[in-house]
């Protein structure tokens, strides 16, 4: 008797949990018919993002961009990704939401081997809009940064600070996750660069880890390998943020830190001093474009195979000025570390480029190649 | 004694000696079933057999990799390279193919490679005289950093996909059943058959169960230890070189996050830690349970914020259901973690 009420027990409450939280799917930030000034006309579309990973500070301010899309657009839209950073994981859950019934499909793409399925999916009817990773392959757009020519302004930037193409020394070039297309270009394009200055000796690319104690760890032993080095460069999101603690923990040993992604901690090294630049890659607008642009492709017929590259800008960071994309008004570098912590603040500012630039995706549409020009 | 369960039926009635003689994985069986029970009244489309089928493919790669895991775990170790040399084994066969070699040749390459990276293991254990967990943290990492050496750190994608081995591996039957499926149970019975009715089999289960008897038994403990390490070392090649097959490519980190769901496949389908016995037909549920999980999610609109959660919460629910029918056998005593 006791058995079978454990079981019952433990029934009950996984089904509970279940059902409560698939309401919680239903909820008005997933769902709403209107939002605050996009077109809410259209029959309800449903359509699934997924990203490469969850959790990641970057990340959710992309998720918190398709959301706002979505109350905008009147989508039902169905956020997912594995926790893992597994490319495998993701292509399987992608497969599950076009299962599901989902008419259309946005996601980043890691991985080569997502390709050909990612294909069939689109071969299938089922449209596909790739975001902030992509794989030239895909038979569909991509909302992102010019990878390459972002590498160029942050390396450009360093080398202004160093004092230009007479400047002299060590540059530590670290990579979060090598491999990844988008990183080695940015890598390639801070490269050229560096080569303008022929006293500048760029060491690296160095696989410095995603994870933040292990990225720390990985910068801490490269300065202890190279206290004489003029600058640290990361590639990803973790490295502004461990840069700026280490510079923090070693004021002796100055050196330029630059990377990537304004969250919240990178943008608080920034503030202290200890970090000098960070370029964004407006991550609201790589949330926001692609379900803006898979609900107009599935309600006007538009055909997306054709692929292309829509840029979402590159933002340019420093504790004196903001630089921001694509029309957008000034901004002061308190308003960023605002719009950072609050993805209410962030929605407001960019509607002056959901009312232009993202309303009229279509005459901004690139070439594929210009990713890397 | 047959029949005699616990609260259940009177010995001569025929549901009680049925209910006896129900298989071990019956728990986890019923743990699948009801997932998808509850799946499936929410959103009846996720019984559509090309749904239902594709969880099946979807769970082999993780699944045939638990079937060798299987193998491991019964003599009371655990591979935790078992990913990367999925990984390498795939890109190794896939640089076969760029080299112009035939993929069906490119196939076996990949699977002997990986065959030959779990004798290296099984050989550095038993000479070493090391655990096979200690061993493979150690290879995990060589077997990874030989695997970007040789990809560059980008991803193998063979020049020509359109072959007879590609056509084949993205095939599905009658228009419903993936191959890789097809290949996945096929593995699953032929291991269920190694391990239960072939010399060897009982000899991995001896030396999991009482390795100081095993030895004075006679059983070959270093050569059944090594040949533990190359069959799931063969499987790591065979699903590396089937995912190429498959997705047309290998990048440079597939597979370095599968020694964890593989290791919850074989734990969840009932082959205790503590070695002895094993289940490939639990595996397969194992694998199975996992897939329907995250799918399931998705099919019920679990938001993003919540899904871990609620993945953590109804594993623990499938793992207490097979514990539970397990109890009430009052049959064979179960090994756990926690001893009682």
């Amino acid at each position: 008797m006791r058995t079978k009420k454990s079981i019952g027990i433990a029934a009950v409450v996984t089904a509970a949990a279940i059902a409560l939280t698939g309401c919680a799917s239903q909820s008005p930030s997933a769902s709403a018919s209107a939002g605050n000034g996009g077109s809410a006309s259209g029959a309800r579309v449903k359509i699934g993002f997924v990203v490469h990973v969850l959790g990641d500070p970057f990340i959710q301010q992309i998720i918190d961009g398709a959301k706002a899309a979505a109350a905008d657009e009147n989508v039902d839209l169905q956020v997912t990704g594995p926790t893992d950073g597994s490319a495998d994981t993701q292509l399987k859950q992608i497969q599950n939401l076009v299962a599901a019934g989902v008419q259309g499909i946005a996601t980043s793409v890691k991985a080569a081997s997502m390709t050909s399925t990612l294909n069939q999916i689109v071969d299938s009817g089922v449209p596909v809009v790739q975001f902030n990773m992509g794989q030239k392959g895909v038979k569909a757009p991509y909302v992102g940064e010019a990878a390459t020519q972002a590498g160029r302004i942050l390396a450009q930037k360093v080398l202004d600070k160093l004092g230009g193409t007479s400047a002299t020394g060590k540059v530590l070039l670290g990579n979060c996750f090598p491999g990844d297309p988008s990183l080695d270009e940015r890598g390639a394009g801070a490269q050229e660069v560096f080569k303008t200055a022929p006293g500048i000796k760029v060491l690296g690319q160095f696989d410095v880890k995603v994870a933040a104690n292990v990225n720390y760890a990985s910068w801490e032993a490269l300065l202890a390998a190279n206290p004489d080095a003029k600058a640290l460069i990361g590639l990803c999101a973790p490295d502004v943020t461990s840069l700026g603690k280490l510079q923090a923990a070693n004021p002796q040993t100055r050196f330029v830190a630059g990377g990537f992604d304004l969250t919240t901690q990178n943008l608080e090294q920034i503030a202290n001093g200890d970090a000098y630049v960070s370029l964004g890659q407006s991550a609201f607008a790589q949330g926001y474009l692609p379900v803006k642009i898979l609900a107009d492709a599935i309600r006007n017929h538009i055909d997306l195979s054709k692929g292309g590259f829509i840029n979402a800008g590159t933002e340019i960071v420093t504790k004196d000025s903001v630089e921001e994309p694509n029309g957008l008004p000034a901004l002061s570098f308190g308003d960023l570390q605002k719009m950072a912590a609050s993805p209410e603040v962030t929605r407001k500012y960019y509607q002056p480029a959901i009312d232009s630039y993202y309303h009229d995706w279509q005459s901004h549409v690139e070439p594929i190649a210009n990713v890397t020009k | 004694m047959d029949g005699v369960v616990d609260g259940v039926a009177p010995t001569g009635n025929l549901i009680g000696r049925l209910w006896a003689r129900r298989p071990e994985e019956s728990g986890v069986l019923a743990a699948l079933i009801v997932l998808v029970a509850i799946v499936s009244v929410v959103r009846p489309t996720f019984l559509i057999p090309v749904i239902l089928f594709q969880q099946v493919a979807n769970a082999a790669i993780i699944g045939m990799l638990a079937l060798g895991m299987v193998f491991v775990v019964v003599v009371r170790d655990i591979d935790l390279s078992v990913g990367w040399n999925f990984n390498f084994s795939a890109v190794i066969a896939a640089t076969a193919m760029t080299m112009g070699l035939n993929p069906w040749l490119g196939l076996l390459i990949g699977v002997a490679f990986g065959a030959l990276l779990g004798l290296v293991n099984g050989l550095l254990a038993v000479r070493l005289r090391l655990p096979v967990i200690v061993i493979t943290l150690g290879t995990m990492s060589m077997f990874q950093g030989l695997s970007l050496v040789t990809n560059g750190s980008k991803a193998i994608v063979p020049p020509d996909t359109t072959g007879s081995f590609f056509t084949l591996v993205q095939a599905r039957l009658f228009g419903v059943v993936p191959s890789i499926a097809i290949v996945f149970l096929v593995v699953a019975v032929v291991l269920h058959i190694v391990m239960h009715h072939t010399r060897f089999g009982y000899q991995v289960q001896a030396l999991g169960s009482n390795p100081v008897a095993a030895r004075l038994g006679g059983i070959p403990v270093a050569r059944t230890r090594v040949l533990t390490l190359v069959v799931i070392g063969t499987l790591a090649g065979l699903t590396g070189s089937l995912f190429l097959g498959l997705r047309g490519a290998i990048d440079p980190v597939t597979g370095g996050e599968f020694m964890l769901p593989v290791v919850a496949a074989v734990i969840i389908g009932g082959t205790p830690l503590s070695g002895g016995k094993g289940t490939l037909i639990g595996a397969v549920i194992g694998a199975l349970i996992i897939q329907v999980i995250t799918a399931g999610i998705l099919f019920l609109g679990v938001p993003d914020t919540w899904s871990t959660f609620v993945t953590g919460a109804v594993i623990i629910l499938a793992v207490s259901v097979d514990q539970i029918i397990k109890r009430r056998s009052g049959g064979r005593l179960r090994d756990s973690v926690d001893s009682e």
